[in-house]
Formats: structure tokens, sequence, C-alpha cells
């Protein structure tokens, strides 16, 4: 029975039309009014936000971390999903040194967006800090193929695979920053001092022939940066191209004369080239010239090392010291010139032994067989019988090289013009 | 309401009729179901503008009154919960007489005492005093209060729609589904707690109903507020086997904190309750005062709902020793709200209490166990989850929460473990879960889902037993059967047919055919439609029997995969003994928990 109208079996009742639509039209009220105070209240907490999102920028930027993090957690308050403010927050944390809890948060913020560029490199920064190199490496590639939201992302992408790069050659992982450098340079953009700047981490990571591709491109931006003509200098004499080291170092010294290192690597160019005898545009005769000064250059340094290598044991032995001799340093660089090519070409060839080692009696008669061969050439070494026997010639050169080859072996890094020819010697001995 | 109206849908049903709508003046008729269901969206949409209105106020509340800082003033941390401690109780006690409590045991009250009304005014009152005492700094939640706000909107509208009581009562639950779910932004929680809490039974009609109202309000709070989930929370990796035992560990310890809260609240409410009348004018103003205090000296966390807290928790900004202090101290303050009376819930604070003790125990285990590594944001979740099932006595809620506040599905097994631990050590030690003790301190018998959940089932194997008289075949004459029976004490006579069917005649049916000559006839002669017993299973629940006895003194079980197997026979005498000894187990096991 419906309990309005009395009908049997309908077990319904009324509900008036007009009742309906006084209900639809109440709740659309409502709707409308539920949305006016949401407008005004999302404004309200947005401008709250801000305010206190600005006022961590400025604490941040003033060096205040632990009050910028206090307001940009008031600004989280007010917008608790805010990427920016996370973001933000995470990075004066770590500014304050709290590196666990700035992660948790990128590290959430990192979930939500994976491919974020800016979060990758925040969470490479702090796994570096910790240590943690696999995952520094692996969020220093998510921030490198990542999404830089700011528009400025081939700008950052160089940026971050820079910074990169310096992490791995804290890391010794040469190869590595190597094919990041490579990846790198197509990226760079048209100035010298950033192709400079590749071309000296090239170097860093021993690849010498790019390391002057990009110096030769920093000076042909700019041809009076004397720092990228010094790093050409540097690449192209690694490179054992002497005369363009010289070229470069040259240009490099008169444009910055206060270069030391570099004019003392100019002058090992300069000197590699004055002894030459395989140097394009020389007669016969000046051939046999040089290959006489450098027979005498090696006499004189086989002869100066088997008289040192003849002292050592007996000052060992007067001393009566229990050390080896072979553990005796060898003598300090003269100058700084001295490390810094040793430096230098240690990226390229083997470098010169650390220590003197000890002349053992295989090594001793050695040098003694050198000094020995070298005596009996001296006799027949003139300069017309060279310049006519080429079979001579060659001898010479290669008593010369073996010379200067065993006495770096025995007593250590040469100066000066014996330097010069231990590079040509190694130069040689290359396929 | 027309009390001689059918209303019962069980009833319709059997007279094959079902309600009705009439508009006047056409008269055109709409089924209710359907129109039920078009209902709880409409309810699910309403609750979800309430609940954004509500959660705009309380918000507004505490940047107005408190400060739009997470660090207010001294002064105003000592002075603004104070003040609006004596406001609210000044509400509560002049102009919204029964707006106490959280809200789900006025909720639970509608369904199972007021037919689904609850006063407008109450929810009215709600909503005002919530937000005041939540935007103050009061330590409860806005979760129970839209709760009660959504199933004081449904209850509005069903009355003024005059739907019969049935839905009336029925309705006030969907609209307690549709405003939990907007609070929680969780629409799989919010059906699940209404099922499992108020409810406490699934049935289609009101799943379907249940549902669509959470949804639509979930969809209305999202339209205004976002979908993000309410936390955000640190990547957590594939849970190392060996690390469930140190969740395991959260859970002993959730446990026994769900209890510790419980008991403070129950002791402490009962104490206030019972304290002169004149004391409850003061009561919320001297609780705003304490939590002020404990603001002022230095844990304002322990204020209001907590979420920016559980977030910065989650995020591992606290040492597990700070962890553990907020933990402590949002116990007693959470305690000291509720008990003075004033309106708010408790699930938010229950989460908060759940993270930090979450995180505290996870900070500690990654002290002492260097090793571990799920996140302390793990713990923080598990830990939510685990005092949820231990206080809220909701398992299978407080599981779904965790995952649906988080957004993150990879924590599922922890979860599971730590609240399950937490439940089991929460029921073992305060055997009445939180809400049936509240509302019978209030004087109020309503159901206890759990104790109804834990009803144990009797089945019919309970109460069968061998058959007393010989089993004879269709083959056999009446009179031996008659003398058979006569040797028994067996109501009836059951004897199989050669298909295998089982047939019963009883003693009067039997003496009737031997009086009308019929001796020497074969009992499969004899046979009518009157002699084919309903079939019992062993599994059946014993209820089944009971529906079938007054026709069949003797009913067969036969076995489920052949029914020519009989396994035993009840009647019913076996069926008040299976129910009286049930009874006797269930009055012992009850008496033993209380002595313990």
């Amino acid at each position: 029975v419906c309990r309005y109208c009395g009908e049997q079996g309908s077990g319904g009742f009324h509900v008036r039309p007009l009742f309906l639509v006084l209900v639809l039209v109440a709740a659309a009220a409502f709707g409308a009014a539920t949305i006016f105070a949401a407008r005004l209240y999302q404004a309200k907490q947005q401008q709250l936000g801000q305010m206190y999102f600005g006022r961590g920028q400025a604490a941040l930027a003033a060096g205040q971390p632990e009050a910028a993090i206090q307001d940009f957690r008031n600004a989280l308050y007010y917008s608790h999903d805010d990427p920016q403010y996370r973001l933000r927050l995470a990075q004066a944390l770590a500014a304050a040194n709290r590196t666990p809890e700035a992660q948790s948060y990128l590290l959430s913020l990192w979930q939500d967006e994976p491919s974020n560029s800016t979060v990758n490199l925040q969470l490479a920064r702090l796994a570096a800090k910790q240590g943690e190199s696999q995952a520094a490496l692996r969020y220093y590639h998510g921030a490198i193929y990542g999404f830089w939201p700011d528009g400025q992302a081939t700008e950052r992408r160089g940026e971050t695979r820079l910074e990169l790069i310096h992490y791995l050659l804290t890391l010794h992982d040469l190869t590595q920053a190597d094919a990041e450098l490579i990846a790198l340079t197509p990226e760079l953009p048209r100035r010298a001092a950033a192709h400079a700047e590749v071309g000296r981490l090239f170097l860093q990571t021993g690849d010498a022939s790019r390391a002057l591709e990009e110096f030769q491109r920093a000076v042909r931006l700019d041809p009076r940066d004397a720092s990228a003509l010094w790093g050409a200098g540097q690449a192209a004499f690694q490179l054992r191209q002497y005369r363009p080291a010289q070229r470069y170092l040259d240009r490099a010294v008169r444009l910055q004369p206060r270069l030391p290192e570099a004019q003392a690597l100019l002058a090992t160019a300069r000197l590699i080239l004055a002894l030459n005898p395989n140097q394009r545009g020389l007669s016969s005769r000046q051939r046999a010239q040089r290959i006489i000064q450098n027979f005498q250059y090696a006499q004189r340094r086989v002869n100066e090392c088997l008289s040192r290598t003849a002292e050592q044991p007996a000052a060992a032995a007067a001393s009566g010291a229990a050390q080896p001799a072979a553990s005796k340093p060898a003598p300090a660089p003269k100058n700084a010139a001295s490390g810094l090519m040793a430096k230098l070409l240690g990226k390229v060839e083997r470098p010169p032994a650390a220590t003197t080692p000890a002349p053992s009696p295989a090594n001793g008669a050695d040098l003694q067989q050198l000094a020995q061969q070298a005596a009996q050439l001296q006799r027949g070494v003139r300069t017309y019988r060279v310049e006519r026997d080429p079979q001579l010639a060659d001898s010479v050169m290669n008593l010369v090289a073996r010379i200067e080859l065993a006495t770096a072996q025995q007593c250590g890094a040469p100066q000066g013009a014996d330097y010069a020819l231990l590079l040509l010697a190694r130069q040689a001995e290359e396929p | 309401v027309n009390e001689a109206a059918p209303s019962v849908p069980g009833d319709a049903s059997a007279s094959g009729k079902r309600h009705k709508l009439h508009f006047w003046p056409s008269r055109h008729l709409i089924r209710e179901e359907p129109f039920f269901l078009i209902m709880a969206i409409f309810i699910g949409i309403l609750s979800g503008l309430a609940v954004v209105c509500f959660r705009i106020a309380y918000l507004s509340v505490r940047t107005w009154l408190l400060s739009t800082s997470l660090t207010p003033a001294p002064a105003h941390l000592l002075l603004v919960p104070a003040l609006a401690g004596i406001v609210i109780a000044l509400l509560a006690i002049y102009v919204f007489p029964r707006v106490r409590g959280s809200g789900v045991n006025q909720t639970k009250a509608a369904l199972y005492i007021y037919n689904g009304h609850i006063p407008f005014r109450t929810v009215v009152g709600k909503f005002i005093c919530s937000a005041l005492a939540i935007g103050s700094g009061q330590s409860l939640g806005p979760e129970d209060p839209s709760l009660q706000i959504g199933a004081g909107i449904a209850s509005l509208l069903g009355e003024k729609l005059q739907l019969s009581r049935e839905r009336l009562r029925l309705i006030a639950p969907v609209g307690a589904a549709a405003g939990l779910a907007a609070a929680f932004n969780a629409p799989i929680s919010a059906v699940l707690f209404v099922i499992e809490e108020v409810i406490g039974r699934w049935s289609a009609g009101v799943l379907g109903a249940v549902v669509l109202a959470a949804v639509s309000s979930v969809v209305v709070e999202r339209s205004f507020l976002g979908s993000e989930p309410l936390f955000r929370i640190p990547p957590i990796g594939a849970v190392n086997p060996g690390e469930l035992l140190a969740y395991a560990v959260l859970g002993v310890v959730g446990g026994i904190a769900s209890v510790i809260f419980a008991k403070m609240i129950t002791y402490f409410r009962l104490r206030l309750k019972n304290a002169p009348a004149w004391t409850q004018h003061f009561q919320p103003g001297v609780a705003g005062l304490l939590i002020g205090l404990i603001g002022y000296l230095g844990f304002p966390q322990v204020m209001g709902a907590g979420y920016a807290y559980m977030d910065q928790a989650m995020h591992s900004q606290y040492d597990w020793q700070m962890l553990g202090i907020l933990a402590g101290l949002k116990i007693l303050a959470t305690t000291i709200s509720f008990v003075s009376g004033t309106p708010g819930g408790m699930f938010a604070p229950t989460l908060f209490i759940g993270a930090m003790l979450g995180g505290s125990v996870g900070a500690l285990e990654h002290h002492l166990v260097p090793h571990l590594t799920g996140p302390i944001g793990a713990y923080c979740l598990v830990g939510m989850g685990t005092l949820f099932a231990g206080f809220i006595r909701a398992p299978m809620t407080s599981v779904f929460m965790v995952l649906e506040v988080s957004g993150n599905y990879t924590i599922i097994v922890p979860v599971i473990i730590s609240n399950a631990i937490a439940y089991v050590i929460s029921r073992a030690i305060q055997p009445v879960p939180i809400f049936d003790e509240l509302s019978r301190q209030s004087g109020l018998d309503l159901p206890s889902m759990e104790e109804q959940r834990e009803q144990p089932l009797l089945r019919v194997e309970d109460a069968m037993r061998a058959p007393r008289a010989p089993l004879l075949t269709g083959e056999e004459p009446v009179k031996v059967a008659l003398r058979e029976l006569e040797q028994s004490t067996e109501p009836l006579l059951l004897f199989r047919l050669p298909d295998g069917i089982w047939r019963g005649l009883t003693r009067k049916k039997l003496a009737e055919l031997a009086d009308q000559g019929d001796a020497e006839m074969a009992l499969k002669a004899a046979t009518g439609h009157n002699s084919l017993p309903p079939l019992l299973h062993p599994d059946h629940p014993l209820d089944t029997a009971l529906r079938h006895i007054y026709d069949w003194p003797l009913l067969p079980v036969v076995h489920r995969a052949d029914p020519a197997q009989l396994q035993g026979v009840v009647s019913l005498p076996d069926i008040l003994t299976a129910y009286r000894r049930a009874a006797g187990d269930h009055g012992r096991a009850i008496s033993g928990t209380a002595s313990q």
C-alpha cells in the first residue's frame, strides 16, 4: 500500500517534482558557494606558499640554510605537493649538510619524475658527497639525458656533463671521462674558453690528439687566448709535434710572459728541434754535425752516470745503511719545468723512474758496455764520415738512443739536451 | 513514516513487488532501487562539497587564529587553543548538544537506533565545532567529523525524500562512506571501513550505493583539492625477507601502543564523564591550554591533525628519539583533547602516532642493525597502518588505507604482517574495541562488528550424528519399516531408492499406510512428493537445518560429491544441543578473557 496515495501493491510514495527541483537548485547553489570558497582559499594558500618560498629563496641565497629550511617547510604546508618547493627544501637541507634528509625529499621527487634533470643532478651531488660513486654516476647520467625544465637544456646538459667529467677524474676513471668528453664536444658553445677547458680535460685523460683539436678550435675563435695557446702547445708536444708545439708555445709566451712552465716547455721543444738530425730541410752536413753533437752529449751522459753509479755502492757501504740503494730517491728536479714535463710526458709514455735504481751488476755492465762502445766509436766519428756513411750515422744515433734510455733508467730523469735526446730516442722507439 | 507500509525489502520481494516512487501529479513510477543508487551519487557529490568546505574551514581557522607558519608565536600557542576550547564548550552545551565525540558511533547509532536519523543541527554543529577545534590546535582529526557530516547530509536527504525505513537506515552509512572517502581522498578505504565497522555485512545493494557515493565524493574532492595522495614517500624497493622481522617488531610495539592509547582514552573519558556537570564548561578549554603548553614547550607538531609533520617524518626529518617523543606526546595530547569532549576525530591522530612510532622503531632498528635497507618513510607508513589496525581495530581498512594514502603498493607485505601482529596483540589485551567501549560508556548498546565477526559459525557437521534406526532400501515393505521405526527413537525413517535418492516417512505416515492395508507394499511404492526431505551437507550453516526442521523432524546429511552416501542426520534436539554447547563455550571464552 502506498503510504501516501493508498494505492495497493505499489509500496511507493510521493515525491513532488518541485521538491526535487528545489533540492537540485540547493545543491547547485552549494556547489557554486564551494567553488567560490575554494578559489578564495586556494588563492590565499598560493599567496602564503609563495611568500614563504620567496623568503626561503632569499635565506638560501644569503647562506642561511636553516632559516630557508623553515620557510620552505612553511611553503610546503600550503602546497605539500609542489615539486619546486620540495626541491628547494632538499637543496636547503643539503646546504645545511643534512644529507639523508635532503636525499629523502629528492628521492620522492625522483620517484614522481625520474627524468627530472635537476633532481637527478642534486641526487648525484649528494651521492658523490657520500662516496656512492655508482649511484652518483647513475644520477649524473639521469641528469644529462633527462629533462631540464627551464628551457636551457643544451647549456645545462653540457654543464652537468662537465661536472660529471670532473667527478670521473677525481675517481681516476680516465676512460669514462674521455668518453664523456667526446660526447660533450659537439654540444660545446662557440666560446674559446669552453673549448680550452675541454682541451685541458682531454689532456688530463691523456687524449692529446683531441685536446689539440679543442685547443685549436679555441685558438681559431680567439687567437689571443694565451691559455688556449699554452694548452695547444702542451698537446702538440705530447703528440711529438714539436714544430707546432714550438709555434703555439712561442705565441703563448709572447702573449703571457709570466708562464714559466710554457717557457720551459718551449725551450725543450726548441732544443729537440735543434738536436733532431732527421729534421726536414737539413743538409747532409748539418745532419752529420747534429749526429756528432748528439753523440757527444750521450757519451758525456753515460760517463757521468757510470761515475755516479760507482759512487753509490761505496757511499752506501760507508754509511752502513741497511737500506738498499734501490730505494734511494732520485735527485729532485732542478726546476719546475722539468717536473711539469715529467708530468706532461707521463701521459703518453713511460714516466721517468721516480727513483734511481741501484745499478745491478747486469745494468752496470750494460752501461759499461755502452760506454765502451761509445769510446770505440768516438775515434771513427767524424763529420765527413758520418755525412758519407748512412750506416754509421744510424749506428751512432742508435747508440745515442740506447745510452739515453739506459741512463734515464739508471740515473734518473735527464736535463737539457739529454732530456731532448731521450724524447727523440723514445720517438724513434715508437712504431 | 507510515509504519503499516511494507518497508523491508525481503517482504516486498517475497510478495513479488518492489518499492516504487510516484511522481505526482503524473504518477509516473520509478523503482526505488535504481533511484537509491542515483541518490547515492548525489549524496556523494554533496558530501564531497561539504568535506571540501570543512577542510577549507579548519585550515582557514588555523591560519587566522594560530599562525600562517608551522611554528606559531608562543602567546598564540598558549591562548588560542584554550580560548577556542571555551567557545567550543559553550557551543556544545547550549547550541549543539549532540556534537561531542568523533562521529563514528553517532553514525552507527543512526543506523541501529534512530532509523537513519541524524539531526541536521548536529551536522552543522559538528562542522563548526570540529573546524574550530582542529584549527585552533586541538589534537584531533577531520576524518571522523567528515564521516558524520556525510552521514548527516545523506540522512537529511533521505528523510526529505521520504524513503522507506530500510533505505533510510542504510543511507547514513552511504553518506558516511562518502564523507570519509573525501576526507581521506581514499575511496576504497572508506568503503571498507563503512562495511567493516558500521554496516558489518556485505550485500550487493548496499555495496553498490556505498561505492558510488564514495567514488563520486572523491571525484568532487579531487576536482577542488587535487588528486595527489596525502603523503609523498621516498621510493621503497623490494623488501628483503629478513627485514620483515624488523616490521614484525614494529607490529608488536604498535600493538602495545594501541592498547595504551585506547586504555588512556577509555579510562580518562569515564572519569571526566563522571565529573560534575559544571566542569564541562571548562574541559575543552583546559584541554586546549594543556595542548598549547605542549606546543609552547617545543612540540607544536602534536597540535592539529599533523599531516605536514607526518610528511616530514616520512622524509627522515627527525631522529628516532624525537619521533618517539612525538608519538608519546601525541597519545597524551589526543587523549586530553578527546576525553574533554571536544568534537573531532581520532583517525588523523592515530595515523600521526603510527607514523612517528613506526619511524622511531625503524630508525632505531637502522641504528642497531645498519644493513637494513628499508627507508624510514617505509616504517612510518607501516606504522600508520599498524596503529590503525591496533587502535581502530579495522584490519582490512588499515591495509588498504596505507596503500591508498601513499599510492605505494610495494609495502603491502610488511603492512600485512605488522598490522596483523598489532591487531592480535590489541585484541588479546583489550577484547572490546575502542569505538564499542566508547559507545557503551555513552550508554548505547551498539552492535560490535568485531564481536559479530568473531561469533563462531555453527555448521551442520557440529550437530549431525549417526542415524539410530537402520537404513532401509525402497524394496522393503512398509510393515518392516514400521517395526524398525517402533524399535528406535527416531521420528522419521530414511530409506534409499535404487537411484540413490533419500526419502523419508514419518511414524504417523507409516502407521496410516499399515492401517489402510498397505503393510506389504514396498516403500518405494508408498512414496510421493511428501517423502522427499531436503538434503543437507556437513558445511551448511546450522541455520539452514533450522529452516526445515519444522517440516522434517529428521534431516539427512549427505556427501556433496555423492548424494547417495549418507553422512549423518540432524534433528531438532541435536541442533539445540549444538547451539547450547556453542553458547557455553563462547560464554566461557568471554568470561575467561574478562577475568584476565
